[in-house]
């Protein structure tokens, strides 16, 4: 983002504002599907100088995921009037003129993210209080009247048959299209099991789609706010709880690196006041590992056909493909 | 041995990034990224020594399982679960000269999915 063309954008949006300025404007590490930048602003208002804490997101080139701007902002938005614990957004921009791609900007929230390794090493209360505060805002995200909060335009599944079977469609579409003409057994067979496998939600609800260690802001108090909306969908909660859980994103028996798996789990029926379904939550966690090995491909093809120069992309196939293909291959009693 | 060696070259790409480049950067996005580009350098070092050997020993892995599969041999349990057109693909993948990797990977993958599917069951599945 160039630190001019920021200043003169947001003076346009924030007509009531004089003498702003932008400061330490620098991109920062994170959020691989999208630029992010971290700045603060200063400006006057009814003569009392303000400041306020920002993050800008801005298209890639390449990256990860192919998510659409106005999607991702309008359901930030929404979430944020609902309640959730999430940054509040401030600014959409589509007109690539002002900043070469789409962008927008929210409020930065204070505090880290860690994920596996990294989480397991906090204090075990924290670690617990993380796993409660993290599970109860699953649950809540869960339990929204999606309707009452008119978010149809997510897309409403026609029956409890079709999530499972739509998200399957959805990732293996992207797999045909991002492999490069290079076969992998292991997903040709996981994706065939889920398909000879569907599952039926019990009912449908708000999806994050990306709920997960790592994607959450936390200090010594406990949990902030939950980031990275941009695979938000109306789905089968157990998608969110299947995908949390998957080893990728704990430490051994550690779910998110934070406690035990079965108690996770648990903890989710205890918030959600349902019990939680065996047989599909191992099918959302299959479904889970071969989405984040589509969603590695992506990145390796961009980065392979030059859409990204991000290094981290080398990782996934190098150090995050192989672990979900060896679970799956375990999950699918292939070995 | 030619000298420098691409193992020799790698590694003083990573000084490079370490003692030139990475004192200069203020920017957390761009230390992140040179602290991953030296950490993907490590992995390329290290892909450049083994991949010949282990590419080998996996099309020669690929190779023996289509050979032991072809009509009248092992395929029989396959065949009749409807692989057919799986393994004829394979056979014919690893006859080629050189073995085609990726047409007996796919061939693979269709059997694989045999199994997890549970259409291809009893000591074959193994």
């Amino acid at each position: 983002m160039d630190f001019h063309r920021l200043t003169e954008y947001l003076k346009r949006r924030m007509p009531h504002a004089t003498d702003l300025r932008v400061i330490d404007l620098v991109r920062i590490p994170g959020g691989s599907s999208r630029e992010t930048y971290s700045f603060d602003i200063e400006w006057t208002e009814n003569g009392e100088r303000k400041t306020r804490p920002m993050i800008g997101r801005r298209d890639p080139l390449g990256g990860l995921l192919k998510t659409e701007r106005r999607r991702e902002y309008n359901v930030v938005d929404a979430m944020y009037r609902a309640g959730m614990k999430i940054p509040e957004p401030l600014f959409l921009e589509l007109d690539p003129s002002v900043m070469d791609r789409p962008f927008f900007i929210m409020h930065r929230m204070p505090g880290r993210t860690a994920v596996g390794a990294a989480a397991a090493v906090e204090p075990e209360p924290l670690r617990h209080q993380l796993a409660d505060e993290f599970i109860t805002e699953m649950a809540r995200l869960h339990k929204l009247d999606w309707r009452a909060l008119k978010m149809e335009w997510l897309g409403a599944p026609k029956d409890l048959a079709e999530p499972a079977r739509a998200q399957t469609m959805h990732w293996f579409d992207l797999y045909n299209q991002d492999r490069m003409n290079e076969a992998w057994p292991i997903l040709d067979a996981a994706f065939a099991w889920l398909m000879a496998n569907p599952v039926v939600a019990d009912r449908i609800a708000i999806v994050h789609g990306d709920f997960r260690s790592g994607n959450f802001l936390f200090d010594d108090g406990g949990l902030i706010t939950m980031l990275d909306w941009e695979m938000t969908h109306l789905g089968d909660p157990l998608e969110d709880l299947g995908w949390s859980s998957m080893r990728l994103w704990g430490l051994d028996n550690l779910a998110g690196g934070l406690i035990d798996r079965d108690e996770y789990i648990r903890l989710y029926e205890r918030k959600s006041g349902a019990a939680v379904d065996r047989k599909r939550l191992f099918f959302y966690q299959v479904f889970g590992n071969a989405k984040m090995a589509v969603i590695c491909l992506t990145g390796i093809r961009d980065l392979a056909e030059g859409r990204t120069s991000d290094a981290t992309m080398v990782i996934l196939l190098n150090m995050v493909l192989p672990i979900l293909l060896e679970d799956l291959a375990v999950q699918l009693k292939l070995v | 041995m030619l000298r420098p060696t691409p193992k020799e070259v790698i590694a003083g790409i990573q000084r490079n990034i370490t003692e030139t480049l990475m004192p200069e950067l203020k920017s957390p996005f761009a230390i992140a990224q040179a602290g991953t580009a030296i950490m993907v350098l490590a992995a390329v070092s290290e892909w450049i020594e083994s991949f010949p050997k282990h590419n080998a020993a996996e099309i020669e892995d690929l190779k023996q399982i289509f050979d032991s599969l072809r009509p009248h041999g092992d395929s029989a349990t396959l065949e009749a679960a409807g692989f057919r057109e799986a393994i004829e693909g394979g056979v014919r993948a690893a006859d080629e000269e050189p073995p085609d990797y990726n047409g007996m990977e796919t061939a693979m993958g269709a059997l694989a999915g045999g199994v997890a599917t549970g259409k291809i069951v009893g000591p074959v599945a193994g």
